[in-house]
C-alpha cells in the first residue's frame, strides 16, 4: 500500500439538552456563534478537513439532539464511532450529573472492542457565563476515576478553548481508528504514539 | 402587546406563595427571597410551573384587538393579494377585501360537502390564498365536525377543556399540608412539583428557540402559550411526556392561526359560527386543542419505548437512578419501523436503483429521517410553504399516511445528488435544510406516488429536455412517442412552466408537420375544429380557480386569429399550422387534466358507493354501470380504451368524425413511422373495423388529408399496452352496435 488510505474520523457528541453541542460544532467548524440555534431533532452532522501531524484527515463530526434516546438514532449511528465528546453546562449540576449515564448508554449501544480505552473527551462548557455551578475540580475528579479522560473547559460563544478541544479529539479520534484499523488486519498508517503531554495541553489544570 | 421592557438577561419570576425564583439566561433556578417583589413585577412574562396559575386565569395577556403583530406583514395597509394581509388590519380597503374573501369562502363552503371541498382545495394548494386553512385543518382533524350548527357548542367545549386541564396541570405543594418539600417519596406533591418545574425548564429551553427568526416566534405573549400549552399537554394529554420537536409542531399551529387570525371576519354578515371559531381571544385554548389532536397521530414518533423509563428517572434529579440496562433492551421504535419501511420497502419499490444505492452506503434511515417524520417535515421547508404540505398532509387524512411518500419523493428528488456520491456527501445532502426543490412538486409528486392517478409533476419536464434533442434532428416519429409516452402525465401546476415552453415546442412540431401539413391547411383545421370535444360529467368541472382558463382564453385567440387569415397566402399556413399546434396542444393538455379530475371523483364516488346500501339490486347496478360508463369515457380521454371499443356507443357528431378519418392513412402511418417495437400494437383507432372502412371509402376520398393521421396520433395518448393499470376489463364491442 503506497497510497495512503483516506482517513475519516467519526466523533459523536453527546450531552443534555442545551449544554451546547450545537454551538461547540459550530463554533469549530464554521467559526460561528449564533443564539439563534434551533434545538436539534434526531442528529446534524458537519465535516471538517484537519492536519494532524502533517497528515490531512476528515473529521465528521456528530451533533445528536439532547433529548434523543440512543435507541432511536440505531446502534449503527454508534459504532464505529472514533472518538465520543461528552459535553455538560458548567452552569447547570445535573448536566454533568448525567455525564456517567451518557458515557455508560454510548459504550453500550458502540460496543467498542476495548471500552476502557476507549477515548472520551468532556467539554464543560459556557464557561462565559458568571454563574458557575460545577467547580472545575469537580469536573477533573470524575474524569480521572474514568481512566483519565481529557477534560476541557470551554465557550462556544466566545471561541475559549474550541479549537485546543477539537484538536485533542481529532488525535484521540485518529489513534483510535489507526487502533481499530490495526484490529481489521488494515495497515497501520499512523504511528500510535499516545501523547498524555499534548492531549493535555488545552486542559485547564 | 410585545414587552419590551423585558430584556434584561435575569428575570425574576414570583409564585403564588410570593417565593421567587431567580432565573438567569442559563435557565438554572435558584430560590431567594423576594416576599414583596410582587407588585414590582407586573409584566412577569416567563413563569415557572408555580407561576402558571397566576397567568394561567389572567386576562390581561388576551390582546386588545384580538392580533398579534407577526412581523412578516407588508408595510401600511396595502392590500396585496399575494401577501398576507398586514396585521394588525388598519385599512379600509383590507376590510373590504376580507369581507370580500369571508363572503366567497362562506358561499362556497354553503354549497355543498365542505370536507371533500376543502380536502380538493387542500391538495391543490389552493388554502394559501383562502381564509379557510384553520377550519380546514380543524376538520380534517376532526376537531370539527361537518355540521356547521354544531360548531359554536363544540369549540365552546374544547376551550374550557383545555382551561380545567390547564388548572388541574398545575400543582401547588402548599395545599398538600402532608406533604413534606425533603420527602423523597416519589408521589408527594413537593416530588411532582420539582418534577414540573425541570418539564418547565425543558419547555422553556425548547421554546425560546422556536423559529428564532420569525417575529412572532420572539414575541413573549405567544412564547407564553406555547409554554402553557406544552407544559399542560405534558401534563395531562401525553403518552409520552414533553419531547423536543412536539414544540415546532405546535409553533407551526400557531403560526398558521396567527395567520388565520389577520383574516378574521371583521364582518356582522359572517355568520356567528365562523367568527366563533376563529376567534383570535382563544389563540391558546385553539391552538392546544389542535395540537392536542395532531399529537393523538404523532405521538407514537416520539414514544422511545422502554428508554421512556429510564429518561425519566434520569430528568428527575432528585432521585439518582442511574440508566437501566433493561431501558436499552433492542427493539425498534414505531418511528423507526416507519422510517425501515419508507427507505426499506416504499423506496425500493418506486425507485429500486436509488434505494438500492443508499443501502450499498448503509445510510440508516433514522439518521435523516427522525427530523422529517416527527417535525412532519416542519424544517425541509421554509414555514409558508411547510403549512402548504401539511395542508395535503392533513387532506388525506389522520393516519398521515402521506408522509411516506412525501419522504419518498424527497428522496427522489434529491437522487443526483446521492447516486455516486460517498456516504458523507449524501449524508450531507439528506440533512441540509430547508431543501431547495418547490414544495408542491413534492406535494405532487408524493401523491401521485400514493395514487397513480394523480398526475405526476414531473410528467412534463421530461418530454421537453427529450424534444429539444429530437426537435434538432427533426425526427418525426419519435416526437410523437415522446408525446404519447407523456401524454397523461401533465400536472395543473405545470401551466405556467407549460405555456413557456409551447413556444419552442411548437417550433420543434411545426418542422415534423410541416412537410406532411402545408398541403392542404384549409382541411387541417376544419378536423381540428371537428376534434370531439372532452365528455367530462358536469360534476367533475370543479369550482376552483381553474388553471385552464388562461390556455382557453388563448386557444380562443388563436382560433379567430387564425380565421382572419387568408388560407391561401403560403405566410399565413405557417401561422395557421402554429396556431392549429397550438390547439392540439390545449386539448391534449385540457383531456389530461380532466382525466386527472374525472379519476379523483369516480374514486371518490367508487368508494362512497362500496360504503352504501342500494335500495334494489336494480338501483345497484345501474350504478355501478355508471361508474363503468364513466370510467370508459375516461379510458377513451386517457386513450388506454379506443372509442370503438368503449360500450357507451357514438352520438351521430362523433359517429359523423369517426367517417371522415381514414382508417387506411391511420394503419398506413402507423407501419411506416413507428419504430419496430411498435408494430405488434394494435392500430390507434379500432373505428378501422370493416364496415365502417368499407362505408367510409367513398366518402372520405376527397377530404384524407395525410395530417388528420398526424393529427390524431398526436393526440393520442400513451399506448394501452404500455399502460397495464387499467382497473376494469375491457370489452371491445362494435362499434356500430351503437350508432343509431
Amino acid at each position: 500500500m503506497s497510497a495512503r488510505r483516506k482517513v475519516l474520523l467519526k466523533v459523536i457528541i453527546l450531552g443534555d439538552s442545551g449544554v451546547g453541542k450545537t454551538s461547540l460544532m459550530n463554533q469549530y467548524v464554521n467559526k460561528r456563534f449564533t443564539t439563534q440555534y434551533k434545538a436539534t431533532i434526531g442528529a446534524d452532522f458537519l465535516t471538517k478537513e484537519v492536519m494532524i501531524d502533517d497528515r490531512l484527515v476528515t473529521m465528521q463530526i456528530w451533533d445528536t439532539a439532547g433529548q434523543e434516546r440512543f435507541q432511536s438514532l440505531g446502534v449503527a449511528f454508534y459504532r464505529g464511532a472514533d472518538c465520543c465528546v461528552l459535553v455538560y453546562d458548567v452552569t447547570q449540576p445535573n448536566t454533568f450529573k448525567t455525564l456517567d449515564s451518557w458515557r455508560d448508554e454510548f459504550l453500550i449501544q458502540a460496543s467498542p472492542r476495548d471500552p476502557e480505552n476507549f477515548p472520551f473527551v468532556v467539554l464543560g462548557n459556557k464557561v462565559d457565563l458568571e454563574n458557575r455551578a460545577v467547580p472545575t475540580r469537580r469536573a477533573q475528579g470524575w474524569c480521572e476515576t474514568k481512566n483519565n479522560i481529557p477534560y476541557f473547559e470551554t465557550s462556544a460563544k466566545e471561541a475559549i478553548n474550541v479549537e485546543q478541544a477539537f484538536q485533542a479529539i481529532a488525535r484521540k479520534a485518529l489513534e483510535q481508528d489507526a487502533k481499530t484499523s490495526c484490529d481489521i488486519g488494515l495497515e497501520p498508517n499512523i504511528p500510535i504514539q499516545p501523547e498524555p503531554a499534548k492531549d493535555k495541553s488545552g486542559c485547564c489544570t | 402587546m410585545v414587552d419590551s421592557t423585558n430584556k434584561s438577561h435575569k428575570q425574576l419570576h414570583v409564585s403564588s406563595t410570593g417565593n421567587a425564583v431567580l432565573f438567569t439566561n442559563t435557565g438554572i433556578p435558584s430560590p431567594i427571597d423576594l416576599s414583596s417583589s410582587q407588585e414590582h413585577c407586573p409584566t412577569d412574562r416567563q413563569g415557572s410551573p408555580i407561576h402558571i396559575t397566576k397567568n394561567f386565569n389572567s386576562s390581561t395577556e388576551r390582546p386588545i384587538n384580538g392580533t398579534i403583530e407577526t412581523g412578516e406583514q407588508g408595510e401600511g395597509g396595502d392590500c396585496n393579494e399575494d401577501q398576507y394581509y398586514p396585521f394588525p388590519v388598519k385599512s379600509e380597503a383590507c376590510i373590504e377585501k376580507i369581507k370580500q374573501d369571508w363572503t366567497r369562502a362562506v358561499e362556497y363552503l354553503q354549497e355543498g360537502d365542505i370536507l371533500s371541498k376543502l380536502r380538493e382545495m387542500a391538495l391543490h394548494g389552493e388554502l394559501e390564498s383562502q381564509p379557510l386553512r384553520g377550519i380546514a385543518w380543524r376538520l380534517f382533524l376532526g376537531t370539527l365536525p361537518t355540521a356547521t350548527e354544531d360548531w359554536i357548542d363544540i369549540v365552546n367545549k374544547q376551550r374550557e377543556k383545555y382551561n380545567s386541564d390547564k388548572n388541574k396541570a398545575d400543582i401547588d405543594p402548599h395545599k398538600n399540608a402532608s406533604s413534606h418539600p425533603l420527602s423523597n417519596e416519589s408521589n408527594s406533591a413537593w416530588n411532582q412539583f420539582f418534577l414540573d418545574q425541570d418539564l418547565w425548564l425543558i419547555v422553556d429551553q425548547d421554546v425560546s428557540r422556536t423559529w428564532p427568526e420569525e417575529r412572532i416566534f420572539t414575541n413573549e405573549r405567544i412564547r407564553n402559550i406555547m409554554r402553557r400549552v406544552l407544559f399542560t399537554y405534558a401534563k395531562s394529554q401525553s403518552k409520552v411526556d414533553y419531547r423536543q420537536g412536539m414544540h415546532e409542531l405546535l409553533a407551526n399551529i400557531i403560526y398558521m392561526m396567527c395567520r388565520e387570525h389577520e383574516r378574521c371576519p371583521v364582518s356582522q354578515e359572517i355568520p356567528e359560527y365562523i367568527r366563533h371559531v376563529v376567534d383570535p381571544s382563544y389563540l391558546e385554548e385553539d391552538a392546544y386543542t389542535l395540537f392536542s389532536e395532531l399529537m393523538e397521530y404523532c405521538d407514537i414518533w416520539y414514544d422511545g419505548g422502554h428508554e421512556e423509563a429510564t429518561f425519566k428517572a434520569r430528568t428527575n434529579i432528585r432521585i439518582e437512578t442511574p440508566f437501566e440496562k433493561e431501558g436499552v433492551v433492542l427493539g425498534l421504535t414505531a418511528l423507526s419501523k416507519k422510517l425501515n419501511k419508507i427507505q426499506g420497502t416504499l423506496l425500493k419499490k418506486h425507485d429500486p436503483e436509488l434505494s438500492e444505492y443508499m443501502d450499498s452506503l448503509e445510510l440508516s434511515p433514522q439518521v435523516y429521517g427522525i427530523r422529517w417524520i416527527r417535525l412532519l417535515f416542519g424544517r425541509e421547508f421554509i414555514l409558508k410553504d411547510i403549512l402548504l404540505l401539511w395542508d395535503a398532509l392533513f387532506a388525506q387524512g389522520t393516519s398521515l399516511d402521506l408522509i411516506d411518500y412525501i419522504a419518498i419523493a424527497i428522496l427522489m428528488a434529491m437522487k443526483n445528488s446521492i447516486i455516486d456520491h460517498d456516504q458523507g456527501d449524501c449524508l450531507l445532502r439528506l440533512m441540509k435544510y430547508p431543501q431547495d426543490f418547490p414544495v408542491r412538486d413534492i406535494i405532487n409528486h408524493a401523491l401521485h406516488l400514493k395514487h397513480p392517478s394523480w398526475p405526476n409533476p414531473y410528467g412534463s419536464i421530461k418530454p421537453v429536455i427529450s424534444s429539444e434533442k429530437l426537435s434538432t434532428l427533426s425526427s418525426p416519429p419519435r416526437e410523437q412517442i415522446d408525446y404519447a409516452n407523456n401524454n397523461s402525465t401533465e400536472d395543473p401546476s405545470k401551466w405556467s412552466k407549460m405555456k413557456v415552453n409551447q413556444n419552442w415546442k411548437s417550433k420543434s412540431l411545426r418542422s415534423n408537420t410541416i412537410q406532411v401539413t402545408n398541403t392542404q391547411p384549409l382541411s387541417i383545421r376544419s378536423k381540428i375544429q371537428s376534434l370531439p370535444r372532452p365528455r367530462v360529467p358536469k360534476s367533475a368541472h370543479t369550482q376552483l380557480s381553474n388553471p385552464l382558463s388562461s390556455p382557453k382564453k388563448q386557444s380562443e385567440s388563436s382560433l379567430t386569429g387564425s380565421n382572419s387569415q387568408n388560407p391561401v397566402a403560403t405566410k399565413t399556413a405557417d401561422d395557421q399550422i402554429s396556431n392549429l399546434e397550438k390547439e392540439i396542444e390545449f386539448l391534449r393538455v385540457k383531456s389530461d387534466y380532466c382525466v386527472g379530475k374525472l379519476t379523483a371523483y369516480v374514486d371518490h364516488l367508487q368508494d362512497i358507493m362500496y360504503q352504501s346500501t342500494f335500495a334494489t339490486k336494480e338501483s345497484e347496478d345501474l350504478a355501478y354501470l355508471a361508474i363503468a360508463g364513466i370510467k370508459q369515457v375516461r379510458d377513451v380521454l386517457k386513450g388506454q380504451l379506443e372509442l370503438g371499443d368503449s360500450s357507451f356507443g357514438l352520438d351521430s357528431n362523433m359517429y359523423h368524425y369517426l367517417r371522415e378519418s381514414n382508417p387506411n392513412l391511420v394503419e398506413d402511418h402507423i407501419s411506416k413511422d413507428s419504430p419496430p417495437s411498435d408494430q405488434d400494437k394494435p392500430p390507434r383507432y379500432r373505428l378501422g373495423s370493416k364496415e365502417l372502412e368499407e362505408d367510409s371509402v367513398d366518402l372520405f376520398t376527397n377530404t384524407s388529408p395525410p395530417i388528420s393521421a398526424e393529427m390524431v396520433e398526436i393526440h393520442s395518448p400513451p399506448d394501452p399496452l404500455l399502460d397495464s393499470s387499467q382497473d376494469f376489463p375491457l370489452s371491445p364491442s362494435h362499434p356500430l352496435e351503437y350508432i343509431d
